[in-house]
């Protein structure tokens, strides 16, 4: 049973690109960010995937349909 | 590799930031170069090319060539469930050593380095299901 998980679209972008395989400093040098906010978003994200830790970040994301279909 | 997909071509940008690479490696270009990050390499031309070419080759490999050994995919599946080395080692009674063993095996036939990039490719070979099934509830702390 999923509760609604609202993640936000930069959350959503900082997922993917973790989920490609990026480190979080190229994740922020992607998104033209700072790494600090990169781990900001993924600290919300996780909060809210009830997660801890990348790997079932991705997991959940999957299973929630978070990347779009494919 | 496979002559399927071995004669596409090569880009070469000048964008560092951005989707451009991946959407070049997307559209099925074979090796995507951004000139600003090859003036940072402290290596060859030459270097520069072989390592990214190796990198493509493996984000683009066949997923028929990915082969995970049955006890290799219990992990993956595991820590994408978000088990902790540990707990992996005590669900299947194995060695914490055994663990990062099969972990690493796991993560170069796969050609990612992180847990996150793992599941990702996993659930793409169908390795570890997308949630059709019924997710395994793992209990956190012992």
């Amino acid at each position: 049973m999923d509760t609604i998980v609202h993640i936000t679209p930069r959350e959503a972008d900082v997922l993917r690109l973790i989920a490609s395989g990026c480190t979080y400093s190229q994740a922020a040098d992607r998104l033209g960010v700072s790494p600090h906010t990169v781990g900001s978003h993924i600290k919300n994200a996780y909060r809210k995937l009830g997660v801890r830790s990348g790997a079932a970040a991705v997991m959940r994301a999957v299973e929630l349909r978070l990347f779009g279909q494919s | 590799m496979s002559m399927g997909w071995w004669p596409r071509a090569c880009a070469i940008t000048l964008e560092q930031r951005g989707w451009t690479m991946d959407r070049l490696l997307h559209a099925g270009v074979r090796c995507a170069l951004c000139l600003a990050l090859l003036a940072t390499q402290a290596c060859s031309v030459r270097q520069y090319l072989r390592k990214e070419l190796a990198v493509n080759d493996r984000y683009f490999a066949d997923p028929e060539v990915v082969r995970l050994t049955p006890r290799e995919s219990d992990v993956i599946r595991l820590i994408a469930r978000g088990c902790t080395y540990l707990q992996v080692a005590d669900r299947l009674g194995v060695s914490l050593h055994t663990v990062t063993s099969h972990v690493k095996n796991a993560y170069r036939k796969l050609g990612v380095r992180s847990g996150a990039a793992a599941v990702m490719r996993a659930v793409e070979l169908q390795i570890v299901g997308d949630g059709a099934s019924t997710p395994i509830e793992v209990q956190a702390g012992h």
